[in-house]
């Protein structure tokens, strides 16, 4: 793609990054298919292709509007694209750089600044995560009150292992993973234990920082990265062998400190060789799966398992998780267009919830088609997401494997 | 002679206004859609339409061109917008009338071997929506063109060597014409004798006399077996003089296409292609019985290897078949995505078989003498190939020996007795070359095109020179 970005944006890294991005681009809109968005709205501005050619002429100095604002608080940051993509392009990074030009540009009406702001605070201090999940359920009028019930369901924690083994890795304290389901750490920490790892949780940041980086609120994001850092860093210098993500959203913030502090002088060295440490949990249990496998109680089960877009898109881990699954007998139901977003893209439920309603009972109607009787995940948003929708239980997967470790 | 004027910005308005009177959301005049709406791919030469309209029904359509022709303002149809010469540019602006609401599959009839469809309907989605009936539509242009689109162009592809283009595949048609009027063209019949073939009149109008808006298609038995083989030269002769002679024997082949060797080296990159090396080749596909197909594939390995052919690679398997072609459909792109920031676009020459190896000999060496990174594919079987030209548009001396390198190709297969375009059609590109192969008969094309339509709203400055 030709392109010729204006003064303001050039020659500032942001520019230079994007004009790489968009060079590579050939438009021949493999991506638009794949797009869970312009499948369910079907107008090309709402597709990949179409926001590339947007932020581009934002770029390019074209004043943004409130619709070309739409346009992009509408994806899902799913990154499906990315992995239709032939060409590499990485719109993931482009789509972070146009929406922070764009809100520069055009703003935000109070009620939206405000909703922002209180979904960032609300769900990054644990205490107020209760009333937050509450005002961000008071604007979803789409929800039909009876499933609201439904969206925790509480399992029991059961116990942190004592034991301290030689070997250790960190747990990110998982800012809205922790109130929701705390069931999922702890299963973690007993299943690496069980594969001779203790898990240790190290509060710092409270949040990967995520959550503020896809809310454009980039210093707070950078504060939390930094905070992250300088908590785990006295643990990574005695030896801790990774930093790992329980929540595949988490993980894939994890794995781009280094990228994300690259012009800190101060941190950039620290977030790089964190950002190499940094595991998704599923690459932790793979690589211990050969000792685990033997402590497994076997099952038949038929299950169904939807792959979070941050793991299979943002990391490209397919396969993984699924193989481990079936390793233990479960039967996995098939399930059409496992590729596609469940609409829940971390704060996107809340802020686009027709959209994201409609996603996820597409979704819900794939993962029952087969009749499974639970539904697994790794993401504690699409977790939350999908049981606010349906009666089968819905878990991270490393539950699962907890549950039936010997 | 043939004129137009842009119509006033009042009559313009009038119109948007009405138009948006009766179809509401539809009627869209947001800058993003219009410039989306502005250029096919290709040479990305853009001008914007005023409004674009969705319609979703043969009267909507027909009552929005009643309303244009009276207000002489033009129309021009956008199926899925990947034609390459310039034929979606609004030289004039006006009226864009966007097809993709009409993607219906209206009926399949099986025992005949045809189906009816909406001009918005996709070759993927026609095949995706017919491949319980064991059936195909073998026109596979490499973009996932619209029917519509396909017929507007005479479109075709790969498999036109043994299925032919929508010149022989399309039935008949419904079309609406610039004075509102609906009318069925051709029938289910496979043959007819009746009056003008006002079917192939509209195939390949590039949307300059009315709207098509339904297809009659013919469709064909998946076959028994499929079998793809790619074969690799040590040079573009040897691989040129191998589909000659594979085509004067009358071998059926189903698909041969040919890739030099900057061609592959994009491809290999693009694609992923694993194993095959940065050489003149050709893809193959044999259809028919399990011992036809053998027999086919026989009597080809002899000539391959009379011609400095390698060893087969054979893609029998339906997802190994689908990645090799999915990788000669994307070679466009695999092109552009070669020299990062540059555009490409295609010439389009087609020759009687005899002549293709000095047509492409002819190519290459005006391609070299151009200075500009060239790739040569195509649908060789039929005589047609491409040259891919790269080139960068903010330069204006790339510009013009792009121009000029891709305007002599196209003469040279003129004076060998072929077509400045097998399947990309004339749009704005070709209007010059179209008037040196056609001379006398353009007139006769201009006489045409005024009695259909007086007012010249349809796509005014394309297809037909003015004068
Ligand atoms: C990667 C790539 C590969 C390609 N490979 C091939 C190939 O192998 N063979 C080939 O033949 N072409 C090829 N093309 C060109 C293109 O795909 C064809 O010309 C195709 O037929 C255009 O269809 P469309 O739906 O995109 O039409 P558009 O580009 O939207 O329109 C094309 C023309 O037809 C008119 N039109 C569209 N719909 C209608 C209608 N319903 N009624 C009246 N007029 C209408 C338009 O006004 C315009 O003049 C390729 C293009 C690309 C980008």
């Amino acid at each position: 793609m030709q392109t010729n970005l204006a003064d303001f944006i050039k020659d500032t890294p942001e520019g230079i990054e994007a004009d790489a991005i968009l060079r590579s681009c050939v438009h021949c809109g493999f991506c638009t298919a794949t797009c869970p968005t312009y499948q369910v709205l079907g107008d090309e501005l709402d597709g990949p292709r179409g926001r590339i050619y947007l932020i581009k002429q934002v770029l390019e100095g074209v004043e943004p509007t409130i619709k070309t604002q739409q346009h992009l608080d509408r994806c899902l940051t799913c990154r499906n694209c990315e992995s239709t993509c032939p060409s590499g392009v990485e719109y993931g990074r482009l789509v972070d750089i146009g929406r922070a030009v764009v809100e520069k540009k055009v703003g935000r009406t109070f009620r939206e600044s405000l909703q922002r702001r209180v979904l960032r605070k609300g769900l990054l201090s644990k205490k107020s995560f209760a009333a937050a999940i509450a005002l961000g359920r008071a604007a979803r009028p789409l929800l039909p009150a009876a499933l609201k019930a439904k969206i925790q369901p509480r399992r029991a924690i059961g116990t942190w292992p004592a034991f301290q083994h030689a070997r250790s890795m960190l747990l990110l304290d998982n800012c809205v993973q922790d109130a929701l389901a705390p069931s999922i750490d702890s299963a973690t920490a007993r299943v690496l234990s069980a594969a001779g790892v203790t898990l240790k949780r190290i509060s710092a940041g409270g949040c990967c920082g995520a959550l503020s980086h896809h809310l454009n609120a980039h210093d707070e994001a950078v504060t939390k990265v930094r905070a992250n850092i300088d908590a785990w860093w006295p643990h990574i210098e005695a030896g801790a062998e990774a930093v790992v993500g329980t929540a595949s959203g988490c993980s894939v913030m994890l794995k781009e400190y280094g990228h994300f502090m690259k012009h800190d002088a101060a941190y950039a060295a620290k977030a790089e060789r964190v950002a190499a440490l940094s595991k998704d949990i599923s690459e932790v249990i793979t690589a211990e799966w050969p000792k685990l496998q033997t402590k497994v109680k076997p099952t038949t089960e038929k299950i169904a398992y939807h792959p979070p877009c941050t793991l299979q898109h943002g990391m490209k881990l397919k396969g993984g998780v699924e193989a481990m699954l079936k390793d233990m007998g479960f039967a996995l139901a098939p399930v059409a267009d496992s590729h596609l977003c469940c609409g829940s893209a971390g704060t996107y439920s809340v802020l686009q919830p027709t959209l994201s309603n409609e996603l996820k009972s597409r979704k819900l109607k794939s993962l029952t088609a087969g009749a499974p009787t639970q539904i697994a995940t790794a993401n504690i948003g699409c977790m939350t997401h999908l049981q606010s929708g349906t009666e089968l239980v819905v878990k991270h997967w490393i539950e699962l494997l907890d549950e039936r470790l010997k | 002679m043939l004129t137009f004027e842009r119509p006033t910005e009042t009559a313009v308005a009038a119109t948007v206004n009405s138009l948006r009177a009766s179809y509401g959301d539809r009627t869209v005049t947001t800058h993003a859609v219009r410039e989306h709406h502005s250029h096919g791919e290709g040479m990305q030469d853009s001008a914007l339409p005023d409004v674009v309209v969705f319609p979703e029904t043969n009267e909507e359509i027909a009552s929005i061109l009643k309303l244009c022709n009276q207000a002489r303002i033009p129309v021009i149809a956008y199926g899925t917008g990947t034609s390459l010469e310039g034929h979606l540019k609004a030289l004039y602006g006006g009226v864009c009338l966007d097809l993709s609401r009409m993607t219906k599959v209206l009926e399949i009839n099986p025992e005949d071997l045809d189906c009816r469809v909406q001009a918005g309907v996709t070759r993927e989605q026609l095949n995706a929506d017919i491949r319980h009936t064991g059936l195909f539509f073998p026109i596979d242009p490499g973009a996932n063109a619209s029917i519509g689109g396909m017929s507007a162009t005479r479109a075709s592809g790969t498999n036109a060597v043994r299925y032919g283009t929508m010149r022989e595949n399309v039935l008949g048609l419904t079309v609406i014409t610039p004075d509102g009027r609906i009318i069925k063209t051709g029938t289910r019949a496979r043959k007819s004798s009746a009056g003008y073939d006002l079917t192939r009149l509209y195939i390949g109008s590039e949307g300059t006399l009315g709207i098509i808006t339904e297809i009659q298609l013919k469709l064909y038995g998946v076959p028994e077996r499929i079998s793809a083989a790619v074969c690799q030269f040590g040079d573009l002769h040897g691989a040129v003089n191998t589909v000659i002679m594979a085509m004067q024997l009358g071998i059926p082949m189903a698909r041969i296409e040919l890739l030099d060797d900057m061609q592959m080296q994009a491809c290999i990159k693009y694609s992923k292609l694993e194993g095959l090396e940065p050489k003149p080749t050709l893809f193959m596909e044999f259809h028919g019985t399990d011992a036809y197909v053998s027999e086919q594939i026989e009597q080809m390995k002899s000539i391959t290897a009379d011609h400095g052919g390698s060893d087969y690679r054979f893609a029998d398997k339906p997802e190994d078949r689908s990645k090799l072609w999915k990788a000669r459909h994307d070679v466009y792109w695999a092109g552009m995505s070669f020299v990062p920031g540059k555009q490409c676009f295609a010439t389009d020459t087609c020759v009687p078989i005899s002549r293709l190896a000095d047509c492409i000999t002819e190519a290459k060496r005006i391609a070299d003498a151009s200075g500009l990174i060239c790739m040569i594919v195509g649908h060789v079987g039929d005589g047609n190939f491409h040259v891919q030209i790269t080139f960068d548009p903010n330069n204006a001396d790339e510009h013009q020996r792009a121009d000029d390198a891709a305007s002599r190709i196209a003469l040279v297969a003129i004076e060998m007795g072929g077509t400045c375009t097998g399947e990309h059609g004339i749009g704005i590109h070709k209007l010059d070359a179209l008037k040196v192969e056609h001379g006398e008969g353009v007139d006769v094309m201009r006489t045409i095109k005024q009695a259909l339509d007086p007012h010249n709203i349809m796509n005014p400055g394309k297809t037909i020179p003015m004068q």
